[in-house]
């Protein structure tokens, strides 16, 4: 198997904006096996409680041709789906700390596996290809010293491509994106079309609302055709987990709070079976 | 409840590269539960460890990963459709396909 390069597009590059759609072109030929995209943020000089940088990233995409989103993905999507995919989280530093810096990577895989030579993304297909960050920092609050650091939010991509001498004739590539956005009603079903113009390898269903447990919110899934009379898959949200949930490696989150006594806390987590808190800088009277 | 009783909390102090420093802090003055609640923690790095399941993420693996077999064609796809059966109002809902696109 060929070598992949890993070729630097940009590093940890600070945006002036704390609000922007950043857009940046990829280069008009190369053989692509996955994007990796790394975004981080400075912390506030006293603290950044109730900080979770998946918050501030309203879309992850990779747009064709100007109108053709073939990965385009929330921020909470994206870390819970790769979660799902691999077994285990991409990188996220996620802390609270006065002055911390949280990262968190996302990887943009379109072929079967990283080397995949079949499936790939190959640039010189296309007139145009971007990678688009939609963010807004202030979902996360205003910029604060007990918050986040304005002008901080900083990007990095890194293409894990073919080299120039090896590129392969890819089949084709693989794209994950979101088709549908909403919120859940109290009752009733919500029935949606599928995509239809291309084949489908896998499909997700996330649900999100803090403090809630899963699987009230949604309480069933079918998935068919023909008015469901043919069923692909017909069962129930807490089945599912359970079933899902067993193949990962990875079932636990570590991250580091700035705490107050009662403090709340949403993480990325449900079901939780085990919760422990460690103190840093112990304190054993009154603060 | 009112303990005499010795506690001893292990504290990570330092962390360079892959060490870690620890220093035990034993606890042993008498407490009351009523000194416990009015013990305020304020500002305090904390870590946190959860296990569990991950929050509100299903995903369905339709297609063989090696070779893609098995997918869903567009000829199925011509009808197909998603039911999600709701019974509480103010969940945030992503649908999320992963499709294969020809050259």
């Amino acid at each position: 198997m060929v070598r992949l390069e890993q070729a630097i597009i940009m590093d940890r590059e600070a945006q002036t904006s704390d609000t922007a759609v950043f857009r940046k072109n990829l280069p008009k030929a190369g053989s692509y096996s996955a994007i990796d995209i790394g975004i981080r943020i400075t912390n506030g000089a006293t603290s950044a409680q109730g900080i979770d940088l998946l918050d501030a990233l309203k879309h992850i995409s990779l747009v064709m041709n100007g109108n053709d989103y073939r990965i385009h993905l929330s921020g909470h999507e994206f870390f819970r789906y790769q979660w799902m995919k691999y077994g285990k989280p991409m990188f996220y530093t996620w802390t609270q700390s006065a002055s911390g810096v949280q990262e968190v990577w996302f990887r943009m895989d379109f072929g079967r596996f990283l080397g995949d030579r079949e499936f790939g993304l190959d640039l010189s297909r296309f007139n145009n290809v971007q990678v688009q960050i939609d963010y807004d920092c202030t979902l996360m609050g205003a910029a604060a010293v007990t918050t986040w650091t304005s002008g901080t939010f900083a990007i990095s991509i890194i293409a894990h491509q073919f080299p120039v001498g090896s590129r392969p004739a890819f089949r084709g590539m693989v794209g994950t994106r979101e088709f549908y956005s909403g919120t859940t009603l109290a009752s009733g079903d919500l029935v949606q079309d599928l995509p239809s113009a291309n084949p489908i390898v896998a499909l997700g269903v996330m649900c999100i609302e803090d403090a809630i447990a899963d699987a009230v919110d949604i309480t069933d899934i079918k998935v068919g055709n023909n008015s469901f009379a043919s069923l692909w898959i017909d069962g129930k949200w807490y089945n599912f987990q359970r079933m899902q949930n067993h193949e990962l490696t990875v079932r636990e989150e570590i991250f580091k709070l700035f705490a107050d006594d009662a403090q709340t806390t949403d993480s990325h987590m449900n079901n939780i079976r085990s919760a422990t808190a460690k103190c840093r800088a112990v304190t054993t009277a009154v603060a | 409840m009112t303990t005499a009783g010795a506690y001893t909390h292990p504290d990570v102090t330092t962390i360079a590269g892959n060490r870690f420093t620890i220093q035990g802090h034993t606890l042993t003055t008498a407490v009351s539960a009523a000194t416990v609640a009015a013990a305020v923690m304020s500002d305090k790095e904390v870590d946190v460890t959860l296990i569990g399941d991950v929050g509100g993420m299903l995903r369905f693996p339709i297609a063989d990963p090696e070779d893609f077999s098995g997918a869903l064609l567009p000829a199925d796809l011509r009808t197909a459709e998603i039911k999600l059966t709701q019974a509480a109002a103010g969940g945030t809902i992503g649908l999320i396909v992963e499709e294969l696109y020809g050259y």
